[in-house]
C-alpha cells in the first residue's frame, strides 16, 4: 500500500492507495498513530485509491478515529467508493464513519483545535 | 484469451515451485472432476492475501459464466478475511506453512474451500461483532456470514478445511 501525507488549510491530509488490508493495517496504524501523537489531530484519510478494505483496515480506523477524537480533532474519509461503503454498512460502522465526496468537503467538516 | 489464472497454471507448475518444509506452492488444476475447479496454494503469509483476491477474481472471471461484480466483489473480501483468520490466529503470524485456496464452480454455486494445517478452528466459539458498539477487531466472521451464502467448517484430524458457497444468479435465457 502507497502512502502520503500532505498538510493543508490546518488539517493533515493522508492519501492511501492499494489495498488496505490485514498486510498493510500496522504500517497505517502507525503513521496515524504517530501523526496523533505529535498533535496532529485533525485528519483527512483520502481512499479514492484505495482498491479493497477488510476488517484489519476498519479496525485501524475505529483505533485511531477514537485517538483523533480524544485529542480534540476528528478523523474523516474521503473520496471512498461503493465498496467501502458497502462495508461500512455491513459492519454498522457508517453510522460511525460519514464518507465526503473529497477532501475540501472533510476538512470544512473538520472540528476546529490544533493540527 | 488466456486469464492471469491460465497464465500462473502454465508458468508456476506445482511440481516445478517445491517450497519449504516439502510444501508445494503454486496453482494447479484437478482435471478429474467434472466442475471446473483450480487451486491455490501459497505459503501462509498475509502478503498473499492480494494474490489470494486476485486469483478469486481471475477464477470468476475463467467461468463460462458471467459473474455479477457485486458477487465477485463479496467472494474477494469473505475469503480474504478467512484467509487472513488462519494466518493472524490459526497459525499464529506469518509463516511457511501451506495455505490452499480451492475454487471450484459447480451448477449454480461458486464454491471456495480453504485448507490449512494450523491449530483446530471452532467456528461455533469464533467472535461475531453483534453489538452496535464501534470496535478495532471481530468483524471478520460477522462479514463472511453476510457476504456468502453458506459458511462450513469442519476438522479432518489435521486439517481445518474451511468451505465457502456462494450462489450465482440465474442466467438470463439467450433467444433462439
Amino acid at each position: 500500500m502507497q502512502t502520503s501525507v500532505e498538510e493543508r488549510d490546518n488539517a493533515v491530509i493522508v492519501a492511501l492507495a492499494g489495498r488496505f488490508d490485514a498486510a498493510s493495517a500496522s504500517d497505517v496504524k502507525k503513521l496515524l498513530k504517530g501523526l496523533i501523537a505529535d498533535g496532529k489531530c485533525r485528519l483527512v484519510l483520502e481512499l479514492s485509491q484505495v482498491d479493497f478494505l477488510d476488517s484489519s483496515g476498519l479496525g485501524v480506523l475505529v483505533t485511531c478515529k477514537r485517538l483523533a477524537d480524544n485529542g480534540g480533532g476528528d478523523l474523516r474519509l474521503a473520496g471512498a467508493d461503493s465498496r467501502i461503503e458497502t462495508i461500512l454498512k455491513m459492519t454498522r460502522l457508517n453510522r460511525v464513519f460519514e464518507i465526503d465526496a473529497d477532501v475540501a468537503v472533510a476538512i470544512s467538516r473538520l472540528p476546529g483545535g490544533k493540527t | 484469451m488466456p486469464t492471469a489464472v491460465d497464465r500462473i497454471v502454465r508458468s508456476r507448475r506445482q511440481d516445478e515451485n517445491p517450497g519449504k518444509a516439502g510444501v508445494s506452492y503454486g496453482v494447479y488444476m484437478d482435471s478429474s472432476r467434472d466442475n471446473q475447479s483450480v487451486s491455490l496454494c501459497v505459503p501462509a503469509r498475509l502478503r498473499y492475501l492480494g494474490l489470494i483476491c486476485a486469483f478469486v477474481e481471475s477464477f470468476c472471471k475463467s467461468l463460462d459464466r458471467e459473474t455479477p461484480a457485486e458477487i465477485v466483489e463479496m467472494l474477494k473480501l469473505a475469503i480474504d478475511e478467512a484467509c487472513s483468520n488462519v494466518v493472524r490466529h490459526g497459525y499464529g503470524g506469518d509463516c511457511d506453512s501451506p495455505l490452499i485456496v480451492d475454487a471450484l464452480h459447480a451448477g449454480d454455486e461458486l464454491i471456495f474451500t480453504i485448507i490449512d494445517r494450523a491449530r483446530k478452528f471452532d467456528l461455533a466459539k469464533a467472535p461475531v461483532k453483534i453489538d452496535p458498539t464501534p470496535s478495532d477487531s471481530g468483524y471478520g466472521i460477522s462479514i463472511i456470514h453476510q457476504a456468502v451464502d453458506r459458511l462450513e467448517h469442519e476438522w479432518d484430524g489435521s486439517r481445518n478445511i474451511t468451505r465457502l458457497t456462494k450462489r450465482l444468479p440465474q442466467e438470463e435465457q439467450k433467444p433462439g
